[in-house]
């Protein structure tokens, strides 16, 4: 059975391109272009996994995902943007996306970041490694949390590799591990990136007022 | 004179200070009992008040005729709904008011012969009187129109008027007093103290009143420039959109090499994006900026697009420079020879060094072989490098792509 994914996005042209492209092998449930019609839409069609546009009218993509996550967990959410901010994309995946890549993404590689997303994986663009890496960057005065608000020298590692442009596969040959260790560590570090109390992640996110 | 026709209930109307002359309720004209209204208290009370100060030298009259001139007369009290038929002044009305105005010409013309200054000042009050409230009919209109909608469709609280009645009562009361402590002391040219005192009561009184429309005058000049401010900033980004943005889409429009359109729409991209986030052309001295426009000439002179990542930044010195200059030449290699469509670039400034990174996924060569003709390579990379005291890596094998690692210690200050 083919992934079900659902777009939400405020450009029809993009929609249309993306739905087009996705067609035959995934199964397109759906698409809005507002922040309400996208949360009622997305609780009654139940997708895998959905597409959802940073910048939207009335509340911002980070609206949808922390509305549709508080009732129905098991969706996941794919988040995807022409913008460079780091601020919005960090209250993205504060919010609950499972990654974040740029809307200048090869086609072939959209489907591979989805059926990542639908596996459970993170899906970690040379862009937003490169965020994480700034934001983690320095070490925190007597952290809240080590275990959460620092990056091992291994993850940091990997985010390095995948800043450089390397395909997960590509940063595991480099470091003689598995793709599946690569996985995990970039989860780890989506995790974190998620429940930081570190002051930079913080800052962004109640910018935003999602925390 | 200047008197407004009595009988008119229209949005058209002198302003009010939320009083209307009560024409159901009225002794003279229904000024009381509208002042009374607005305030909130019995109309007996207003009445009286006039009654005394028409004791005082007759300037309850004069003040009668100013509140008449300043007002305009209702059917009904202000409050009620404007769906009211508009009634035209009856003849009889209308002769009881000529008769009223009659009457306070009389009483201001007794007080003339009888104290003398009184005519000179109460004449020029007057007249100064009904010229502000022509001049505030005239110069006032949208506002006026608004204060009208306002109270007549009920918009405004109980409370708000309520307020805006306590105000003009307490105004206006303020200024009778200053008029009479400055009557009296001119009387009797006691002294200059008592003037000063009566300047200033007045004052309070006048800008109790006037205060409020004042501040709206004020406040909507003030909403005025902002909307210019952004109707000017409107034109500016449309400016520049149409001198980049639709300049490149007609030129995608016309190409018909995909690539091309490609390269095209990506420059454009960096181009608005460095825009929107305030990014104006100048280095400034930071070595993220620097490395970004050396990525974006190659992106426009070579045709290929770069992915640029940068994680921290410093300012430029020599050093610092000098991996800018090699980052660039090796963006310039792989454009060239590398034959892969996008590059990346990943520049990283630690508390000890910086690092770049310029991949590309493309034929890659043996590095052991390279041609002496590659000048790019060992001059403009490894040597340039190794002057200022970096390094130079290159990692590459034939079909596996090359990766260009520069690094240099940051300057101790």
């Amino acid at each position: 059975m083919s992934i079900s994914v659902f777009l939400v996005d405020d450009h029809a042209l993009f929609l249309s391109g993306v739905r087009a492209e996705l067609g035959d092998d995934f199964d397109v449930v759906g698409q809005s272009s507002d922040v309400d019609d996208a949360i009622s839409d997305i609780l009654d069609t139940q997708p895998d996994v959905v597409l959802v546009d940073v910048h939207m009218p009335g509340g911002g993509g980070h609206a949808v995902i922390s509305n549709v996550m508080e009732r129905t967990p098991e969706v996941k959410f794919l988040a995807l943007s022409v913008s460079d901010a780091p601020d919005d994309v960090i209250a993205m995946i504060r919010a609950g996306a499972r990654g974040y890549i740029t809307k200048s993404i090869a086609a072939g590689e959209l489907g591979t970041a989805i059926k990542r997303i639908h596996d459970g994986d993170a899906v970690f663009s040379p862009r937003l490694a490169g965020f994480v890496l700034d934001a983690f960057a320095g070490t925190v005065q007597a952290p809240l949390d080590p275990e959460l608000d620092q990056l091992t020298n291994r993850e940091k590692e990997v985010l390095r590799l995948i800043a450089r442009g390397f395909a997960y596969k590509q940063v595991a040959r480099k470091l003689d591990i598995s793709i599946k260790t690569v996985e995990t560590h970039v989860s780890s570090v989506l995790r974190k990136l998620q429940l930081s109390n570190r002051h930079e992640l913080t800052r962004w996110a109640s910018d935003r007022r999602i925390v | 004179m200047a008197t407004p026709a009595s009988g008119q209930l229209s949005s058209a109307g002198p302003p009010n200070f939320g009083v209307y002359r009560r024409r159901d309720d009225r002794v003279v004209a229904g000024l009381a009992s509208g002042m009374a209204d607005a305030v909130g208290i019995d109309a007996a009370y207003v009445r009286a008040a006039f009654v005394a100060l028409l004791a005082v030298s007759g300037l309850g009259g004069l003040f009668y005729l100013i509140g008449w001139a300043m007002t305009s007369s209702s059917v009904v009290d202000a409050r009620s709904v404007p769906s009211d038929p508009i009634v035209p002044a009856s003849p009889i009305e209308r002769h009881r008011t000529i008769g009223a105005g009659l009457a306070f010409g009389g009483v201001l013309l007794a007080l003339s012969h009888t104290v003398l200054w009184l005519g000179a000042s109460s004449g020029a009050v007057t007249l100064t009187a009904f010229g502000l409230a022509t001049l505030w009919a005239r110069s006032d209109r949208v506002q006026r129109t608004r204060w009208t909608n306002a109270l007549l469709r009920g918009e405004w609280t109980e409370k708000s008027r309520r307020e805006l009645g306590l105000r003009a009562g307490a105004g206006g009361f303020l200024i009778l007093v200053g008029l009479t402590i400055l009557f009296t002391a001119t009387d009797t040219l006691r002294s200059v103290g008592a003037v000063l005192l009566a300047a200033l009561v007045t004052g309070g009184g006048l800008m109790l009143v006037l205060g409020p429309w004042m501040y709206r005058l004020w406040s909507d000049l003030r909403e005025e420039r902002r909307e210019r401010i952004r109707s000017e900033e409107r034109e500016d980004l449309a400016a520049h959109l149409h001198d980049s943005v639709l300049q490149t889409l007609a030129l995608i429009q016309r190409s018909k090499n995909p690539e091309e359109q490609a390269i095209l729409a990506r420059i454009q991209e960096r181009e608005l994006r460095s825009w929107l986030f305030g990014y104006n052309g100048d280095n400034g001295g930071s070595f993220a900026k620097a490395i970004e426009s050396a990525a974006a000439s190659v992106e426009r002179d070579h045709q290929i697009a770069v992915d640029v990542v940068t994680v921290g930044d410093c300012d430029l010195d020599p050093g610092v420079d000098a991996v800018v200059k090699a980052a660039r030449e090796a963006m310039v290699n792989a454009a060239k020879h590398s034959g892969a469509r996008i590059l990346s670039v990943f520049a990283e400034v630690d508390t000890g060094e910086v690092e770049v990174f310029v991949t590309d996924q493309g034929i890659g060569f043996d590095t052991a072989a390279v041609n002496d003709d590659r000048h790019g390579i060992s001059d403009s990379i490894v040597a340039r490098m190794a002057r200022h005291g970096g390094s130079a890596d290159i990692d590459s094998e034939p079909g596996e792509g090359t990766e260009v690692h520069l690094r240099i210690a940051r300057s101790v200050r």
